[in-house]
């Protein structure tokens, strides 16, 4: 396509803060690894992300989701809530069937036994085997294939049977693998230094080796002692 | 795989000991050129996977017949609109570095940890699948791709939707980068720990497969450290010149940072300012040199010869400017002169008409006075011309003043009266100057006992001067002291001030005393009482500071100078550097000698020493930094401890450690040094890392081992799997995650 050459300027910037000028095609460098105008021949003209249709919560259409909400669809979906449709689900909204959301309502089980769901512990049992396998490590069931739609009342009580007599299956939430606290006592370090603090001040709470520090921390400017503070979340948050 | 920016191989080995300097460097010298698709049709007749490594650091995507991934750039994409020609700009990787517009524009696909922007991962796609030269209708080859370790369904479906829909995948297959990692190791049992970019994890591995119900993750990455880091810095220079950027302490955390094989015992010898010192970095950011040309002596001369000529010439101007400003006055003379001549000629109302139209003057008398001035102006001037000096200002003569008022006019009894006033002035000046002159003779005399006690009792002067010197800065600290003390309600400084202010309020005592006539309390006697004023004012005391603050120097300049034994370090300024040693090595311990402000070169340094050990630490101690997270060590402690004996010591064989952050010296050291106290006594452990050194590739390379395996194939979702059953849904195998 025809470009209209840059103006040329008289000499080079010496900012390396400046955009480079063009070179000698005229070209930037932006220009050159730009790959906005590639054709793409792989990729799919129509498509549209059906995953707004999937979130049943009103709150939820849109398509750009924050970390918050992404892991509060999970929660809901894994506590049998009306949070992230499973593909049955969505499905049968697409038929224009109402979907059947929380543990209410039933589906005929005849639905369920066709397709072959091999009910696994879910549901509201779940908040009790989440975080507990740590004792049953190898439990897993490998003929599980699929996910199971709606939770219900006879479901629940299939559940129990399952978990007493044979080997069940851990839900892993994006909270599962998060790490317990610490068992040992936190040690005790300067603010400033990062050496081992002996004593705190009682004006900032900051703590300091000694008394060379304390001078430092006494002279410390309006607010940065909080800054010294937040480094390990102990700063005074206003609510 | 979450992995850093990789460690700069050409950088100088790291040493803990001796302090040494880092150079930032000057620019983003980075020379990009475009990739070249690869030749996508040599693959024709194979059938290889195309396996992404996508990591919230970086993104590796390659086929799986190659060695190494043909695409390794960090995971950022810059999206904008060019205004200048209206066009779309799309970057990604280091390319997003091209420009100050694309820099600004910087997006990642990941927040923290978790991947949500699904345009950019398209983006993303987009830059691989045209880079790896596919050009077919379709993308025809199964996919392997990396995901976190329990990734949210919502994530897993928009991926998994993105690939089978807009690209018309045949198959996907996600797993967790650290799992296909260790999956190289070729180690059935063991421990996967990543130390990411964003968070770091620890998975076991039990009978070659990953163990997701006890797996654990600290929200603690790389890219946590080296913030950490820049704020650590920031609090330390609170007024270093310029910004210090995030890719510029990523730099500074790779080049400086190590794991402490004994924290605890490492700090304890940081305690010793020498130490403190010793172990400095000195990182340099680029600054610009004002230019100082050096000059040759001829230049110089040059130069000054240039200076003089151009004064020479001012002063030619000035002179010049003079005369015509003397020229005209005398024109301006001679007119009114004239015009007084022609007074005898003319009526006087006429004459004054005349004098008002012609001249500013309003009267005859005003004239007549300015003429007289002016003249003598103009003689003077003259003769200043001439190079004639000035007679000196001789005695003036006031005659009028001794003569009796009664035998005076009454003009003269006015010029009386100036004449006294003149005299009052002069007098006046010639006793200021005799004073001035006394008081130099004064303390010339003063210096000169001063010099005679020093040249016979030099011991008893430097005594009797650092005496002086002590109290001087005593005085100065008092005064601190009393300042931050004024600053607080209940300290006693304030409290005696409220006191005194009481005590002169309440007069009563006064008329008490008047009554019994005796009214001098004897208040002023002692200079000191007069203090009391000053106290209750609270004003600052800037005056009295800086006349302590010169005497304190002059002192110390003469002790200097003819003490041998009075050295800087004797000075109020040695004390003082002296009582802060350890702050001082804290923060200027890389340099030698004294700090200078003013040096552009010292002012652009930062000076790392317990940051050194201080951040990396924080994967053993997240709480450090408020992380309330067991450490990496004691997490993969209790792991461990959790199985069977059996399967424990196969495990203690494989703990693999990958992750960007794992290039950081002293990883094994220290993680041996914590699990060997949490472990059975003597039991044999085995750490094991990236076996070609870089952890960055660990996770691809294991992705595309693994994309050859049966085991994979049977892994694959095909797009019939996708539609029944959702994005979100995996097939199990040993490296993925679970499916919900």
């Amino acid at each position: 396509m025809p470009r209209v050459p840059p103006p040329s300027r008289s000499g080079p910037r010496k900012s390396n803060a400046s955009t480079p000028g063009p070179g000698d095609d005229g070209l930037t460098l932006a220009d050159k690894l730009n790959y906005y105008d590639t054709p793409r021949p792989f990729k799919s003209h129509t498509f549209i992300s059906k995953l707004p249709a999937r979130t049943a919560s009103a709150a939820t259409t849109g398509v750009k989701k924050n970390v918050k909400q992404i892991l509060v669809l999970e929660r809901e979906r894994v506590s049998g809530g009306d949070g992230f449709l499973s593909a049955a689900q969505t499905a049968a909204k697409a038929r224009g069937e109402v979907v059947e959301l929380g543990t209410k309502k039933k589906k005929p089980k005849t639905e369920l036994s066709k397709r072959g769901l091999n009910l696994k512990g879910r549901g509201s049992r779940i908040s009790s085997v989440v975080g507990s396998g740590a004792g049953t490590p190898m439990t897993e069931d490998l003929e599980s294939g699929q996910t199971t739609p709606v939770m219900d009342e006879t479901m629940e009580e299939k559940v129990e049977m399952a978990l007493d007599n044979g080997p069940r299956k851990e839900i892993i939430t994006y909270h599962t693998p998060t790490a317990p606290p610490s068992l040992l006592p936190a040690k005790k370090y300067c603010d400033i230094t990062g050496l081992h603090a002996s004593y705190t001040d009682p004006r900032t709470k900051l703590r300091y080796k000694g008394l060379e520090v304390w001078n430092v921390v006494r002279n410390l400017g309006p607010g940065v002692d909080q800054a010294y503070l937040a480094l390990r979340g102990a700063q005074t948050s206003l609510k | 795989m979450d992995i850093d920016e990789p460690s700069n191989g050409a950088g100088p080995s790291k040493s803990r000991q001796g302090s040494r300097t880092i150079y930032i460097p000057e620019t983003t010298n980075y020379q990009a050129t475009v990739q070249q698709p690869f030749d996508y049709h040599s693959l024709d007749g194979t059938d290889p996977a195309i396996c992404i490594d996508n990591g919230s650091h970086s993104w590796r995507a390659g086929f799986s017949s190659m060695s190494t991934p043909y695409i390794d750039r960090l995971n950022v994409v810059s999206r904008y609109k060019e205004r200048k020609q209206n066009r779309n700009i799309l970057l990604f990787g280091q390319d997003t570095d091209a420009d100050a517009s694309s820099r600004a524009n910087i997006r990642s696909m990941f927040d923290g940890d978790l991947l949500i922007h699904g345009d950019i991962l398209e983006n993303a796609l987009d830059y691989t699948f045209l880079t790896l030269g596919i050009d077919s209708t379709r993308i025809e080859q199964p996919i392997v791709m990396t995901e976190r370790l329990a990734n949210p369904l919502f994530t897993r479906a928009m991926t998994s939707e993105m690939l089978f829909e807009l690209y018309n995948c045949p198959s996907v297959t996600f797993g967790i980068d650290s799992l296909f990692a260790f999956s190289q190791s070729a180690h059935p049992d063991g421990l996967a720990i990543s130390l990411g970019h964003n968070a770091t994890t620890i998975i076991p591995v039990c009978n070659g497969k990953g163990l997701l119900s006890r797996a654990k993750r600290i929200p603690w990455g790389g890219a946590q450290a080296a913030e950490t880091l820049l704020r650590l810095a920031q609090l330390k220079y609170p007024g270093f010149p310029v910004k210090v950027t995030s890719s510029q302490a990523t730099f500074m955390y790779h080049e400086t940072c190590y794991f402490a094989s004994n924290y605890e015992e490492e700090l304890r010898l940081l305690e010793s300012p020498e130490n403190m010192a010793k172990m400095s970095t000195v990182v340099q950011f680029p600054y610009a040199q004002p230019d100082v040309v050096e000059k040759t002596d001829a230049e110089i001369a040059a130069a000054l010869d240039r200076r003089r000529e151009q004064g020479k010439r001012l002063q030619e101007m000035q002179a010049k400017q003079r005369a015509e400003k003397l020229a005209a006055k005398m024109v301006e003379l001679e007119d009114y002169k004239q015009l007084l001549a022609e007074r005898p000629t003319l009526k006087r109302a006429d004459f004054v008409n005349r004098l008002q139209e012609l001249t500013p003057f309003e009267s005859e008398a005003e004239m007549e006075s300015w003429i007289k001035k002016t003249e003598s102006d103009i003689r003077r001037k003259q003769k200043k011309e001439a190079g004639e000096d000035i007679e000196p200002e001789e005695e003036p003569v006031f005659p009028l003043v001794d003569r009796p008022d009664e035998e005076l006019t009454e003009e003269e009894v006015k010029e009386k009266r100036r004449q006294k006033l003149m005299k009052a002035g002069w007098e006046t000046r010639v006793k200021a100057r005799e004073e001035k002159k006394k008081e130099q003779a004064k303390k010339d005399e003063e210096k000169r006992q001063e010099e005679s006690e020093r040249a016979t009792d030099l011991t008893g002067w430097a005594n009797k001067l650092r005496a002086e010197q002590d109290a001087v800065i005593n005085r100065i600290a008092d005064r601190k002291k009393r300042r931050a003390q004024l600053g607080n309600r209940k300290s006693v400084a304030s409290q005696s001030r409220m006191k005194s202010l009481a005590n002169l309020a309440a007069d009563d005592t006064n008329k008490k005393r008047k009554k019994n006539g005796d009214d001098d309390d004897g208040f002023g006697m002692d200079d000191s009482d007069w203090m009391v004023y000053r106290e209750i004012s609270g004003e600052d005391e800037s005056e009295a500071e800086e006349e302590d603050q010169s005497q304190l120097q002059s002192i110390e300049t003469r002790l200097l100078q003819f003490d041998p034994t009075f050295t800087e370090e004797d000075t109020m300024q040695g004390q003082a550097h002296a009582k802060n040693a350890l702050v001082n090595a804290f923060v200027r311990g890389g340099s030698n000698g004294r700090y200078e402000p003013e040096d552009l070169k010292q002012s652009h340094q930062l000076h790392l020493n317990v940051e050194r050990i201080r951040v990396p630490e924080t994967w053993f101690q997240p709480s450090m930094f408020g992380v309330d997270c067991a450490g990496v060590g004691e997490n993969s402690g209790w792991l461990l401890n959790g199985f069977e004996e059996e399967q424990r010591k196969r495990m203690m064989q494989g703990i693999f450690l990958t992750g960007g952050s794992s290039v950081i010296s002293g990883l094994h050291t220290r993680l041996r040094n914590t699990l060997t106290p949490l472990l059975p006594f003597r039991a044999p452990l085995k750490i094991l890392s990236s076996p070609d050194k870089d952890p960055r590739l660990d996770a691809w390379k294991g992705i595309a081992l693994w994309s050859r395996t049966e085991q994979a194939k049977s892994a694959r979702i095909t797009r019939a799997e996708y539609e029944e059953f959702g994005g979100e849904w995996v097939k199990e195998h040993p490296w993925g995650n679970a499916p919900l």
